[in-house]
């Protein structure tokens, strides 16, 4: 009896669920989007641009009505570069579609003859009656042909895996190197050496062909958010993750920094001679870590490639650093993890309260990491709060706050002199070159590209915070008696004028911003060239006993010239590169923050005074008061090629930049005008700028 | 419509100015890379080169109507961020010849003095040619001051020039004279910022909004009643040219449009934003030449009269701006101007110039309203900061950055013009720091080096200087500039001589230096006290102060002057060579002759005009007082400055006669020579003992006062450093040490099992790196598939 009421209402409610699917069914068909291969669209040249064409099938039961097939984006946000049209293959925008029938629907991008983008990506959005898939989307994407597409297509994935080749390379030398034979263990040292030299090499001049193919004056207004050289497919699905990276006018300086800093600093490295193979490979991470987190535009990628950098870091100061490494390795282990928990816990929440969106090939997902997605979230909507704070307020400190970190900024800096002091010479240049880097430019790249909003609220907070930290390392940098820890401290003042022209929020305080980021970086790797190459032949740093090298040094093609170079660039002397880093960001915070601006160039004067008392010492004070065997060990060892071919090329930039700063202050132009357009109120009229892509287009011939 | 009218700079294109700035740095690098005898003759013969580029450019200015002396050569771009835009430009009008003329011409001498000096016969000491290589760089950089259009390019100059005194000196006591000089450029970056801002920008009561891209206006070059003398001398220069020149290259650019004054076209300037596309004809048509876009800057480029429309496109990330409905009448010359924010010199003089259609000069009025700091003035401030920053560069104490600094301040004058604060805390500056340095020089310096007194009597000039500054007397101050030059020159080079030639130069040095009637700088000295007297702004008390100041100081140098004249006449000098002595008989007649011919009014000689100095610096200096140098306002200041001169020579004749020996070497804490002042008569107790007294007096007040004020500054901030320092050891630092202590202390295991001793699990760690680099990239090479 029993089963038998069982049954009949299993039977019932069998009939009642297939007549539901019925109605449903009959409401309206169901979508399916396919190309002719898997993921986006590719399209390829035809017709005098490029043409693609993905298929719409109706797999109900019903007619399925296409309401419109579009680009995503629109005038006021264009995603996608302009010239964009999509139809079905038989015209409209709109069609309907038979049960078990499909259309065709062909995406045309016609670009000019030499467009400034030479990408288009983006989606193709499919509205239909199909209730329960709501909006549907594909990717599509196109590249226009190059000379050498290899390296074009691809040339951010080189430029990171290179390295990461590298590592293995090097691991694998490492693990096999010969412990018996003293023969096979130096072949393997040497192997080693090549292989890192060859990889940063390559990695050095695919950095000087993505210059000269880098088109400065593309904004976003321009589509594909402002970014080239794209390289986007999904990595893990489940989780939205995609491998997404690419460039623009805020990245390409730091990639520039990275790989030039990355090869001196293997060049530096020749001297190294425990562990060789070991020693490149944990280098090699780094410099794959750093590239990467300048291209990465996906936050878990973002994390992941920081985590490797800081991972590489932390070996080549633990292991092989000087007197109390383990010190620094566990001081910089924890400020690391330390900025790390504070950016997964802010990621997380912006993950959490991001919009629907689209994967590359268009699968959609609930919440993004991509940054692009991001910054079109309307945060100061979101009702949800972070550490007491809405959200958008609470992610931007936590951001802050971490990228402070790693910037060494006040009072959060104490990593970083123990670092440098204690790290071998080319580990203390890669740390006061990209690695301090990424924290105004994550602040960049993050706080004020994602968080817009914040940022205006605590721009003038921040700029402070940068003033407060140019003085207090200046000052500390006066104290200083080893010449490291000078350079660690001056390196600390200038990445607060980095945070001075963030806070500004003018064009000039972000062009500063960035330039100090770059000159900094060749100018500490320049000193620190030589002050290891001082290291080399008196055994010590400290200015005490370097004293006195000087009547005669200036007329000594050694030491003492490029010192001076290096020194002065640094502390900013007009005519040479470092002068745009100091004086821009005052430029532009005078607009906003004048005190600030008057006690940064205060804290300019300090910074000069730094650098003096120990080029003074060094080069301009008289013989007696220091052992004459270290002056002698100084005049009468020039730099050697080794040291000339790391200090030569970083002197000419350090010069040619400062007459001539076009080269970097354009390439960084068209960055620069984005971050104002998102942070400033009074940025540019975007009807302004859309008359600007007019003329520009009617000028071509 | 028109925006603007006025007597606005109108600018001849250059092609050949870089060879002023060329010149000597070729001469530093043949220096550097030749040695010996053969690289002073190469650097000396470029720096002659460079005198003579100079004088066929002020050839070139000297037959050009006054309105146009004014050459311009664009170089390259430096950076345009915003509406930041700054360019490599080079500007050469009166103004800058007179210097660039006097800088090359020192740098001249000084290596042709080297390189003709007798000890040249003797083997080379070994660091003389970076002296030279120095020396070269040093007069490069001035030039590239002297000839910035712009802010920017100025501070490289400035920047280059504090490098190479800086090596020129190379040592310890070069220290204060470097971080004044870095003191100095950040007084004149924060006063270029505050000229940045101030002349742009909405200022409202709620706050200051920045520009963030740069706005143009249509400025007609000169009205009919404004600009009539250019107008004329347009009208009859013989007609040009029509052809267009199908080269795109800058000297096409920079000729462009210069030769067309044809009846139906207007002239169309566009000097600023390199590069920019000025589009025509409802703005979408560009200007062409030879059938490629027109790039600025170009000069009198012709456009179809009537009304036009355009649109500048700039590039580098700016907003297009549109100029709307500009008239373009025949043969007249509009200028697009960048109107507000500019670092150019010129571009900041034109738009304070610039007068709307009802002939208000609404910009000038409102930059002038505006407040810098508290209830001081936009221009007061900045005015303030930047003659500091001038007055810092001084501090290197070279003929050429001392010059330069004067320059400076002087290619302010327009801006100076416009504030009487500024002005007046100039000149009060300019006057304290003259007789300070004044009576170092005549209480302190009596048996110290020649090199002390020399620069005691340099600095007490330079303050002159900076009082006729102050009180607008820029003609006679740029004089000043000239005469004082020549005379430290002869004095540097005078030393190396014989006795007899020794003797002569020092004579004519004293003369020249010493503000007596009718020779040398008396005629600028004697204009300067003049303009204190009459200054207008000021109350009378302040303003006889700085008379009484200047009259002083004249009084005070003559006295130095003389007695360096009567105290080192003796001495044993350098066997003579005929160049060397050559040399400087044409400059002791140079120095003497200056004043005269230079600074002399026609007044004087019974004809009416002006003097030649200001004659020719005229379209320099619009804006400067109306001071005649040849005023000879002051008889009873010139029989002064002569009992002073007379006074110095005597006292310091004594001992000759006496046959006591002349101390002329340095000493740190010299004694006071008793011979000097020994008690012997009344004379002596009525006029030595309080000079003694008041000397003493003096050299407590900078014992204590000056040196202490800036020890003290020092010790401060030395402490300051230093307790920062162990602040951040001990403080700051405290709790990551302690985190990062406690994690390797707290664990022991720890330091030995992973890190020192790493190698012991190194397999293990490698291995899982490895595998956690292979499976990422396993991973990225899945997903791109």
């Amino acid at each position: 009896m029993r089963a038998r009421w069982l049954s009949v209402c299993f039977v019932c409610a069998l009939a009642a669920l297939l007549h539901a699917s019925i109605a449903s069914a009959r409401g309206s068909g169901k979508i399916s989007l396919s190309a002719a291969t898997p993921g986006a669209v590719t399209l390829a040249p035809a017709e005098g641009g490029f043409v693609g064409s993905f298929t719409i099938r109706n797999t109900g039961a019903e007619p399925l009505t296409v309401s419109r097939v579009a680009v995503r984006g629109d005038e006021q946000d264009p995603r996608s570069p302009s010239r964009l049209s999509v139809r079905f293959a038989q015209g409209g925008v709109a069609a309907t579609i038979a049960p078990g029938d499909s259309k065709l629907v062909s995406i045309r991008w016609m670009p000019d003859r030499d467009p400034r983008m030479k990408q288009a990506l983006g989606h193709v959005i499919v509205t239909s009656t199909d209730e329960g898939a709501g909006e549907v989307a594909i990717g599509f994407r196109a590249q226009v042909p190059q000379a050498l597409p290899v390296l074009t297509t691809h040339a951010l994935s080189w430029l990171v895996m290179l390295p990461l080749f590298g590592v293995v390379i090097t691991l694998l030398l490492h693990v096999t190197r010969g412990r018996s034979s003293d023969r096979a263990r130096e072949r393997s040292e040497r192997a080693a050496r090549v292989v890192a030299l060859t990889v940063t090499a390559a990695q050095a001049a695919l950095t000087l062909f993505l210059y000269a193919r880098f088109s400065s004056d593309v904004t976003r207004a321009d589509g594909n958010d402002g970014l080239q050289f794209i390289e986007r497919v999904v990595w893990i699905r489940p989780l939205g993750v995609e491998y997404f990276v690419a460039v623009d006018g805020v990245s390409i300086a730091m990639v520039m920094l990275t790989a030039l800093v990355g090869l001196v600093g293997v060049v530096a490295s020749f001297r190294i001679e425990r562990h060789v193979a070991a020693y490149f490979a944990a280098y090699l991470l780094f410099v794959a870590g750093a590239m990467g987190t300048f291209v990465a535009l996906d936050l878990v990628l973002f994390l992941a490639f920081w985590q490797a950098m800081l991972v590489g870091a932390c070996c080549l100061v633990g292991v092989w650093g000087g007197s109390r490494r383990q010190h620094a390795a566990v001081k910089l282990a924890l400020f690391g993890v330390t900025a790390t928990a504070l950016l997964f816990v802010a990621f997380g929440a912006l993950w959490a309260q991001s919009d629907r969106s689209f994967l590359v090939d268009g699968t959609p997902v609930m919440k993004s990491w991509a940054i692009p997605e991001l910054m079109r979230v309307a945060w100061t909507s979101k009702t949800a709060a972070l550490v007491g704070l809405p959200l958008w307020r609470g992610a931007w400190l936590l951001v802050v706050l971490a990228f402070a970190i790693t910037c060494a900024a006040f009072p959060l800096h104490t990593w970083l002199s123990d670092v440098v002091a204690t790290a071998p010479t080319p580990v203390a240049i890669i740390v006061c070159g990209p690695l301090l880097a990424v924290g105004p430019y994550g602040i960049a790249r993050i706080a004020f590209g994602v968080l817009p909003d914040a940022a205006r609220w605590g721009g003038a907070a921040l700029a402070a915070f940068g003033v407060v930290t140019i003085l207090y390392g200046a000052l500390c940098a006066i104290a200083q008696t080893n010449l490291k820890r000078v350079v660690a401290y001056v390196s600390m003042s200038h990445m607060g004028s980095c945070l001075l022209g963030l806070g500004a929020a003018t064009p000039q305080g972000f062009a500063g911003a960035l330039t100090q980021l770059f000159v900094h970086g060749i100018a500490s790797a320049m000193l620190f060239v030589l002050i290891g190459a001082l290291e080399d032949r008196t055994g010590t740093c400290e200015v005490a006993a370097l004293g006195g090298a000087s009547a005669r040094l200036p007329r000594v093609p050694g030491l003492a010239l490029p010192l001076a170079i290096a020194a002065l660039a640094s502390m900013g002397v007009p005519g040479l590169a470092g002068f745009w880093g100091i004086a821009l960001p005052i430029l532009g915070a005078f607009a906003s923050h004048r005190a600030l601006a008057v006690l940064a160039a205060i804290g300019m004067v300090l910074s000069a005074a730094a650098h003096w008392v120990p080029l003074r010492r060094l080069c301009f004070s008289g013989a007696g008061a220091s052992d004459a065997s270290t002056v002698d060990a100084v005049e009468h060892a020039p730099l050697d090629a080794r040291e000339l071919a790391c200090a030569l090329p970083l002197a000419i930039l350090l010069v040619a930049l400062g007459v001539w700063p076009v080269p970097l202050l354009g390439v960084i132009s068209g960055g620069v005008r984005d971050l104002v357009i998102l942070v400033s109120p009074a940025g540019p009229d975007p009807l302004a700028a859309l008359a600007h892509a007019l003329v520009v287009s009617a000028a071509t011939p | 419509m028109i925006d603007y009218v006025g007597p606005i700079q109108r600018v001849t294109p250059s092609v050949t100015l870089w060879l002023v700035l060329a010149l000597p740095t070729a001469g530093a690098v043949a220096s550097a890379s030749v040695r010996g005898r053969n690289g002073a003759r190469a650097s000396a013969g470029a720096m002659a080169l460079a005198v003579l580029a100079v004088l066929w450019h002020v050839q070139r200015l000297s037959v050009l109507p006054e309105a146009e002396r004014f050459l311009h050569q664009h170089l390259w771009r430096m950076v345009r961020v915003g509406l930041f835009d700054a360019s490599f430009d080079l500007a050469f009008d009166p103004l800058a010849a007179v210097i660039a003329l006097l800088v090359t011409a020192s740098a001249a001498v000084a290596l042709t003095s080297d390189a003709t000096a007798p000890q040249r016969d003797a083997p080379a000491p070994a660091d003389e040619w970076w002296k030279r290589t120095w020396l070269s760089s040093l007069a490069a950089s001035t030039v590239v001051i002297v000839l910035a259009d712009g802010f920017v390019t100025m501070l490289v100059g400035w920047g280059a020039a504090s490098i190479a005194a800086l090596c020129l000196v190379a040592r310890a006591r070069a220290t204060r004279a470097f971080m004044i000089a870095r003191m100095a450029d950040v007084g004149l970056v924060l006063g270029m910022a505050m000229l940045f801002w101030g002349f742009g920008g909405a200022w409202a009561r709620d706050g200051y909004t920045p520009d963030l891209s740069p706005r143009f206006a249509a400025m007609r070059v000169g009205s009919s009643s404004e600009t009539g003398d250019a107008r004329d001398t347009a009208a009859r220069e013989p007609p040009r040219s029509d052809s267009v020149d199908d080269d795109d290259g800058d000297d096409a650019r920079a000729h462009e449009g210069d030769r067309v004054r044809t009846s139906g076209k207007g002239l169309l300037t566009l000097t600023s934003h390199d590069g920019a596309i000025v589009f025509v004809d409802d703005a979408r048509v560009p200007l062409t030449v030879g059938g490629r876009a027109l790039r600025a800057p170009f000069v009198r480029f012709p456009v179809p009269s009537g009304v036009h429309t355009f649109r500048i496109h700039a590039g580098g990330g700016l907003d297009d701006y549109l100029v709307e409905r500009v008239a373009m009448d025949d043969d007249h010359e509009v200028a697009l101007t960048p109107f507000g924010s500019s670092v150019t010199f010129r571009e900041l003089r034109d738009v304070l110039v610039a007068k709307t259609a009802r002939g208000e000069l609404r910009v000038r009025d409102a930059v002038m309203s505006r407040r810098g700091a508290g209830d001081f003035g936009l221009l007061a401030v900045a005015c303030v900061l930047l003659a500091l920053g001038a007055a810092g560069k001084c501090a290197s104490l070279s003929v050429a950055t001392c010059a330069a600094a004067v320059y400076t301040l002087a290619r302010f004058g327009f801006l100076l013009s416009l504030s009487p604060t500024a002005s007046a805390a100039i000149a009060a500056f300019g006057a304290l720091g003259a007789l300070v340095f004044a009576g170092r020089a005549i209480f302190f310096c009596f048996a110290s080096s020649r090199a002390a007194v020399i620069t005691s009597v340099a600095f007490a000039q330079v303050g002159v200087m900076f009082v006729g500054i102050g009180v607008g007397a820029f003609e006679a101050t740029i004089l000043h500039v000239v005469t004082q030059a020549l005379a430290l020159s002869v004095l540097a080079i005078a030393p190396g001589e014989r006795d007899g030639a020794r003797a002569s130069a020092m004579a004519t040095a004293a003369v020249t230096g010493a503000p007596l009637p009718l020779l040398g700088a008396f005629w600028s000295a004697d204009a300067i006290a003049h303009a204190a007297f009459t200054a207008r702004g000021l109350g009378s008390a302040p303003r006889a102060l700085l008379f009484a100041s200047v009259v002083a100081v004249g009084a005070a140098v003559s006295f130095a002057s003389w007695r360096l004249h009567a105290s080192t006449s003796r001495g044993h000098g350098m066997p003579r060579t005929p160049r060397s002595s050559r040399l400087l008989q044409a400059l002791a007649v140079a120095a003497l002759a200056s004043g005269p011919v230079l600074g002399a009014s026609r007044r004087v000689f019974g004809q009416p005009g002006e003097s030649w100095m200001e004659q020719w610096l005229a379209p320099s200096l619009p804006s400067a007082r109306d001071v005649d140098i040849g005023a000879m306002g002051g008889l009873a200041v010139a029989m002064v400055w002569l009992g002073a001169s007379l006074a110095g020579w005597a006292i310091a004749r004594r001992p000759a006669r006496s046959g006591a020996r002349v101390v002329t070497r340095r000493s740190p804490r010299p004694p006071l020579p008793a011979w000097l002042f020994a008690p012997r008569d009344p004379y002596d107790a009525i006029l030595v003992r309080p000079t003694m007294r008041l000397a003493s007096l003096v050299a407590s007040l900078e014992r204590w006062v000056l040196e202490s004020t800036v020890s003290a500054i020092v010790g401060l901030v030395v402490a300051l450093a230093w307790v920062n320092a162990q602040a951040d050891e001990g403080i700051v630092a405290a709790p990551s040490r302690l985190a990062s202590d406690g994690v390797l202390a707290g664990s022991r295991w720890l330091p030995r099992a992973v890190l020192p001793a790493l190698a012991r699990t190194a397999g293990w760690l490698y291995g899982a790196l490895l595998a956690a680099v292979l499976i990422a990239l396993l991973s990225l090479l899945v997903a791109s598939r």
